[in-house]
């Protein structure tokens, strides 16, 4: 089998593939954004002192959560939040869009694999933060979201990247919910074409150039974080 | 003579426990306004504990804590629990017919009536405290050890902080009177640098900033030089020699007894959770009595 460039570069597939693209990056950032809000309060949940039952039942939520995402298969998931989850809701007359559910369904994954990033970040913050925020009487809260996350969010950039360039290749399982996102349109055309290597391979090199450029983006952010470390 | 001193801080049968070590063993005391309370004691008595109970980054297991007059932490209910054990433990001893044991059984049900008030009290207590608390510990400057700086905010924010955010001044006001403040201890060119390019001394010169810039009632240090160069010390100690002279009450626990001598008003010597000796300066170092103290003494001087 040899390559062949013009059953990619031909307008209809151009358009075709950009579209999917777009659907791919979007998907992962929405998810990303979703991933890191629940995370981030599944975390905090998690640190809390478990000095009353608010906070204990708050853990054990946390807990259930990340047990429950983690040891089911994503595939599961998305089928359970579409098929039975959003199946029968109708929103405008409409059924919810299989695209925001692919969304809603990485972004409850994601959810909990940051939550753990996150809790690894607070606990990498010395504990003589905290205690330095609440003796200027600033409440938990508060002292939680200026003084601790703030300086555990440098420390968890190198991870959250990671689960940002796993999310961007995983988004292709959302295919069995009816999600046409880059990979799915890249194996339809292998399927109509015949031809196995051109665009495997085009894949492979958007991929790269994607994960690529969001290292490079990661790094100028972390290096602007790290300035105050007067390092 | 007590009419018109004022008590700023003052607990009473004071208890930590840690698993099941007592480290704090009933503490009673008063700090008047205007006092310089020095700590001393062998390393593991409790003087961090005691200090960190005061303000509450510690909760205590059992006894009172008050801040100008007001109940900050108040809990009896552990401390009739104990009881109740103690006497269930006497009770299993004696024979069952004995009019004794029926005696002890009643007692022990007035005890658990008492436990469940207290219970119920401390609880309507407790949640009123959350609140009162942060306000409280404005007033309550800490300086600690390891200075706890916030490294990813500059000199000048990490003063104003909490000012700002507390809604205790404007941005302005807040950055005026850090301004002020660093001006005094010498660092105004500083307020643009990050903790992390400042020296040990500096960076404890600014958390005695930051703490001042609440306008504390009283200040807490624990043991403020104990992380510094030798040749550090001197700058950090002067500058809490300065805010004692203004008028500060202060509580400091120390190593440094030439320091202890020269600021306290008052020495509290520190053994295995109690308050083993306190006294003037002169009574603690020039005239000890305890024979602990005159031990630890003998090892520090
Ligand atoms: N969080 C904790 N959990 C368990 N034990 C603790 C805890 N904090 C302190 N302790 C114990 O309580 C005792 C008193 O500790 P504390 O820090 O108050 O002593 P200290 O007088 O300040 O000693 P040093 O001079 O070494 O600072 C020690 O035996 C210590 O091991
Ligand atoms: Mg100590």
């Amino acid at each position: 089998m040899k390559l062949d460039l013009t059953i990619i570069f031909n307008e209809k597939t151009m358009l075709l593939l950009v579209k999917a693209y777009g659907w791919t990056l979007a998907i992962t950032v929405m998810a990303l954004v979703i991933g890191i809000i629940i995370g981030t309060i599944l975390a905090i949940f998690m640190v809390l002192p478990k000095t009353n039952i608010v906070n204990k039942v708050l853990n054990s939520f946390a807990n259930i959560y990340l047990a429950v995402v983690r040891g089911t298969p994503l595939l599961v998931q998305l089928m359970i939040i579409s098929f039975v989850i959003f199946a029968d809701v109708i929103f405008f007359n409409r059924t919810v869009s299989p695209y925001l559910i692919a969304t809603i369904g990485f972004g409850i994954n994601s959810g909990a694999y940051v939550a753990e990033i996150m809790r690894g970040g607070i606990l990498s913050v010395d504990k003589g933060q905290m205690e330095a925020g609440r003796s200027l009487g600033l409440g938990y809260g508060q002292t939680m979201k200026s003084i601790i996350l703030p300086q555990s969010a440098k420390n968890i950039l190198p991870s959250l990247g990671n689960e940002a360039i796993a999310l961007i290749k995983e988004t292709s399982v959302a295919l069995v919910i009816g999600v046409s996102e880059f990979f799915t349109t890249i194996k339809s055309i292998v399927n109509t074409s015949y031809n196995v290597v051109t665009p495997y391979l085009f894949a492979a090199i958007i991929y790269l150039v994607t994960v690529m450029a969001m290292t490079a983006l990661l790094k100028k952010f972390e290096k602007r974080l790290r300035k105050s470390d007067g390092k | 003579m007590e009419n018109n001193e004022k008590v700023l801080i003052s607990t009473r049968n004071l208890v930590k426990i840690f698993d099941v070590v007592k480290v704090l063993d009933n503490i009673d005391i008063d700090i008047l306004d205007g006092e310089k309370v020095v700590i001393i004691g062998p390393s593991g008595s409790g003087k961090s504990t005691f200090l960190r109970c005061l303000n509450l980054l510690e909760i205590p297991t059992s006894g009172l804590v008050e801040f100008k007059g007001e109940p900050l932490f108040k809990c009896y209910s552990n401390f009739v629990k104990e009881e109740i054990k103690q006497a269930k433990k006497q009770a299993r001893k004696l024979s069952k017919s004995s009019s004794e044991k029926s005696e002890y059984q009643k007692q022990i049900a007035e005890m658990k009536k008492q436990y469940k008030e207290q219970l119920a009290e401390e609880k309507v207590f407790r949640k009123k405290m959350e609140l009162n608390l942060n306000t409280h510990r404005q007033k309550m400057g800490m300086v600690f050890q390891q200075f706890n700086l916030f490294p990813h905010r500059t000199v000048l924010q990490n003063i104003t902080l909490a000012p700002i955010k507390l809604k205790l001044a404007t941005e302005e006001e807040a950055n005026n009177k850090a301004r002020e403040l660093l001006k005094r201890v010498g660092l105004l060119d500083k307020q643009d640098s990050y903790p992390g390019q400042l020296s040990g001394g500096q960076k404890q010169r600014i958390a005695i900033v930051r703490a001042l810039a609440m306008n504390p009632s009283v200040m807490l240090f624990d043991e403020p030089t104990s992380a510094l160069d030798p040749e550090m010390v001197g700058e950090v100690l002067d500058l809490i020699k300065d805010v004692a002279e203004g008028g500060m009450t202060m509580v400091i626990v120390t190593h440094e007894m030439g320091f202890a001598k020269e600021v306290g008003t008052r020495i509290l010597f520190m053994d295995e959770g109690k308050i083993a000796a306190q006294g003037t300066p002169d009574e603690i170092f020039n005239n000890p009595t305890h024979p602990r103290l005159v031990e630890f003494l003998s090892k520090v001087l």
